[in-house]
């Protein structure tokens, strides 16, 4: 139902560096809207995490310095084998003006500009003993209108440098349960010519065994003349460690609080159902993950992989029976992004085309045509129910948004067939959730190459041919299900080249992903099968939805109340248990619907499409060239059986 | 008394991306709004009954559709059989209007004969806002001038509203409701029904 509340997908990436799988010793740099650093000049020193600003460059140098440092940029954040040593740029956001100057810095000297330290230190490969991250960032702006330039660079930059830093320590820590990260804004009127002083404050310390990690990042940014008076941001973040189980990642922002307290946000930063039925299951479903968790360790071992003490592992065990098992129990939440990554063989991609996204996002920067268009109307339409999805609390766009904006535009231009459909924007939304921005990217090349071929390119044909093998599986293989769907017996003769209405309720199925279609964690359990075994797993999938639903829509009425169940159930399957076992269970399950199930129907249905639009006055029907097929694949059926 | 008769019709919601069908949609049926709504795919479905009098019920099977260009490809699924259509557009962008116009060219063209089109401004808040922030200004703030000739040339009902505060968006439902061919719903009802008491009778005999 429209008016039903859609909750979908996902949960911050805590990721390391790239392949990377042990300890950062860096946090992880983001890459900035390019947008925004266009007149900026940043980089920066990994492990000492000391930004120095060199405040007398001209701004002519800065732009000129800019794609260069923003190649820089790109390498450090882009190349996980870029040695600390390597990397000697110095650190700086400058932003200068013929009659302004703002500058963010970082260094442990400089007192009028950003002063930042941040110390992580970490035994390698080990459970973090203690971990502290502090930094202090002040901020010196003379003239309004460039304050509030750098500033924007400036927030971006911070709360994504807390995250950046918070996600080194979640890295390092398999085991957070519960983190809070409060981002507040208070605002104070200060005078004009009150030096402006925005402060990062970070500190953070975790003990491997039970205790917390407390992050604190103060920003206080005070703007001068012009802008309305000063903003402090402040980041709080908490987490605490407790045995095996997950990250979870809480955040809200004071002008959210009210719609989004802690409590309200899931692990992944979606507003949590407010459902009884969900939040009897969540409690026990804690428990599935913990004993998966164990599990997935156990398998990595026997495969003589490695399971880091910190973070996901990077190598998985190669497709068995037992894996394909595990993986529809569901991967462990923190290794999810790893394991789509590796099971979708994304590394393949990303190592032939090695620099191939920063270009893109270089080149990209300042594109401007329909697609973009489109891509800014989506923005803030992708997860408006999610925290790290909205604007911060001081108005400017979060990371996510920004590194959404950076891959649809990417993509756009790298596959001009596709250019940028709606629906992407969930899909690439929930693997920004879970991977790094580049992986997300590849990522998504793959879905949209490989797994779902042409469903997203301009004329949509594709989903109008898949929605057909669709309808073909259900008349199959529930025909009484199928007699609800198309209750009017004039579709019913040319039902393929005429799709019944109801298959404009389960096209956004196939085109998001389940996306915003299955509550969060059971749309997970989907990708989890969907990145191992292929595109078959939506028709399996699709077709256990309507199994689950078969009781309801045989009790309907009429078309309009079986639309409406179409369209509000599958929200409301909160336990991902009860859709893989309807999908995968040995007897009337759905896991021997196979690829080569697929591919046929596919052919015919491309052929049914092809006659009808080709000869107005065709003589068979849909219905009667179906049944034909039918036949003769039983009689190929028996006959296989004699031999 | 009687339960109300209740005549069904189905009403379909096209135009531009983001100019808030979904928004208008959630503001008939259920008196809400918010500021950012998760962007429709492929097509979303409501049900929703406006009362034309006392008695008489007329019930909208409302299909929401995805406004991206490309999704016109599944169109003609989205207007089969539609009674009536709202083409939305932003009051402030000329471009949805040009696309409102295209859509209501295809409608013309594809769609039943007997299809009643209204021409949905939205926006009308900030339309207002923008007006009274410059009472003076000589320039032409909003398209309403445009769209409102334009419809009455094309004999489309026309309504100006706002999701966001409510403003009309009653009107408009109601409007297209009195519209719709009620009688003729109810005499094809009983037109069914006879016919099927028709066969139920010769059944029987049959069966003797």
């Amino acid at each position: 139902m429209i008016d039903e509340l859609r909750m979908p997908s996902a949960f911050r990436a805590l990721q390391r560096k790239q392949h990377a799988p042990a300890v950062p010793s860096t946090p992880s740099t983001p890459i900035i809207p390019s947008t925004q650093v266009s007149t900026n000049n940043f980089s920066s020193r990994p492990s000492v995490s000391s930004l120095r600003s060199d405040s007398t460059s001209s701004r002519n140098a800065a732009v000129q310095a800019g794609s260069h440092e923003q190649q820089a940029l790109y390498n450090l954040s882009l190349n996980p084998n870029t040695k600390d040593n390597e990397i000697d740029s110095a650190a700086s956001i400058n932003t200068t003006n013929s009659n302004s100057q703002s500058s963010i810095s970082i260094s442990s000297e400089t007192n009028d500009s950003v002063v930042g330290n941040m110390n992580l230190s970490s035994p390698v490969g080990k459970v973090i003993g203690n971990l502290n991250a502090a930094s202090t960032t002040s901020y010196n702006s003379k003239t309004s209108k460039a304050s509030k330039t750098s500033f924007t660079s400036y927030a971006s930059y911070a709360s994504y440098a807390s995250y950046a830093s918070y996600a080194s320590h979640a890295s390092t820590a398999s085991n957070i349960s519960n983190a809070n990260y409060l981002n507040s804004v208070q605002s104070n009127g200060s005078s004009k010519e009150a030096p402006n002083t925005p402060t990062l404050n970070r500190k953070s310390a975790a003990a491997s065994t039970a205790s917390a990690v407390t992050t604190d990042a103060t920003v206080g940014a005070t703007q001068s003349a012009g802008s309305a008076g000063n903003a402090a941001l402040s980041f709080r973040s908490t987490a605490r460690f407790s045995s095996a189980s997950h990250p979870t990642l809480l955040m809200h922002s004071t002008s959210a609080t009210k719609s989004l307290s802690p409590q309200a946000v899931d692990q992944y930063g979606f507003k949590k159902p407010n459902d009884a039925e969900f939040e009897a299951w969540s409690l026990q479903y804690k428990e599935h993950v913990e004993r998966q968790t164990q599990k997935w360790t156990a398998l990595l071992r026997a495969n003589g992989l490695i399971v880091p003490e910190e973070g996901a592992p990077v190598r998985f065990p190669p497709d068995s029976h037992k894996v394909r098992k595990y993986v529809r129990k569901g991967i462990p939440p923190t290794w999810r992004g790893n394991a789509w990554f590796w099971y979708a063989r994304g590394h393949e991609k990303l190592n032939s085309h090695p620099g191939l996204y920063a270009k893109l996002v270089a080149d990209t920067a300042t594109l401007k045509n329909s697609d973009t268009e489109h891509i800014e109307r989506d923005l803030h339409r992708t997860f408006p129910d999610n925290v790290y999805f909205r604007n911060t609390a001081n108005g400017e766009e979060s990371p996510h948004l920004c590194a959404l904006r950076r891959l649809l535009t990417s993509f756009s231009v790298y596959q001009p067939r596709i250019g940028y459909c709606q629906s992407l924007n969930f899909i690439a939304g929930n693997l920004l959730l879970f991977l790094e921005e580049e992986k997300a990217f590849w990522l998504l090349v793959i879905i949209t190459q490989q797994h779902l071929p042409g469903l997203h390119e301009v004329n949509l044909e594709q989903v109008n041919i898949s929605q057909g093998v669709l309808m073909l599986t259900v008349r199959d293989r529930m025909p009484k299900v199928w007699q609800t769907l198309n209750r009017d017996s004039q579709l019913e003769e040319n039902f393929i080249s005429t799709l019944p209405p109801v298959s404009l309720c389960t096209a956004p199925w196939f085109m998001s992903l389940m996306v915003n279609i299955l509550p969060i964690e059971t749309m997970l359990r989907v990708w989890d099968c969907f990145f191992l075994e292929g595109p078959k797993t939506l028709f399996r999938i699709s077709l256990a939805i309507f199994k689950i639903m078969e009781p309801q829509l045989l009790k309907s009425n009429d078309e309009l109340e079986v639309f409406q169940i179409i369209q509000s159930s599958p929200g409301k399957l909160y336990d991902p248990e009860v859709l893989m076992k309807t999908c995968y269970k040995r007897q009337n399950g759905f896991g021997h619907v196979s690829n080569e199930d697929i591919a046929m129907l596919r052919k015919f249905v491309v052929g049914r499409r092809k006659s009808v639009r080709e000869d107005a006055n065709l003589e068979t029907s849909d219905r009667r060239e179906y049944a034909r097929l039918h036949r003769g694949r039983r009689i190929r059926a028996r006959l296989k059986l004699y031999r | 008394m009687s339960a109300p008769r209740i005549a069904q019709f189905k009403l379909v919601l096209l135009g531009e991306s983001a100019v808030g069908k979904s928004s208008l949609l959630l503001r008939f049926a259920r008196g809400v709004y918010e500021d950012n709504r998760e962007s429709t795919i492929g097509a979303a479905f409501l049900a929703q009954n406006v009362r034309l009098e006392p008695d008489l019920v007329v019930r909208f099977e409302i299909w929401d559709t995805a406004g991206q260009e490309r999704y016109k490809a599944l169109a003609p699924m989205y207007y089969r059989n539609a009674n009536a259509a709202l083409v939305v557009f932003d009051l402030l962008s000329q471009e949805s209007l040009a696309r409102a116009q295209s859509w209501v060219r295809e409608l013309r063209v594809q769609a039943d004969d007997g299809i009643i089109i209204a021409l949905v401004g939205n926006k009308l808040d900030l339309l207002n806002q923008l007006k009274a922030e410059s009472p003076n200004s000589s320039g032409k703030i909003g398209i309403s001038e445009d769209a409102k000739s334009y419809a009455a040339e094309a004999g489309l009902l026309y309504y100006e509203c706002s999701a966001k505060t409510g403003e009309n968006i009653e009107a408009v439902f109601k409007g297209v409701a009195e519209k719709m061919p009620i009688n003729e719903y109810f005499s094809s009802q009983e037109e069914e029904q006879q016919h099927a008491v028709d066969l139920g009778a010769s059944s029987s005999g049959c069966a003797c």
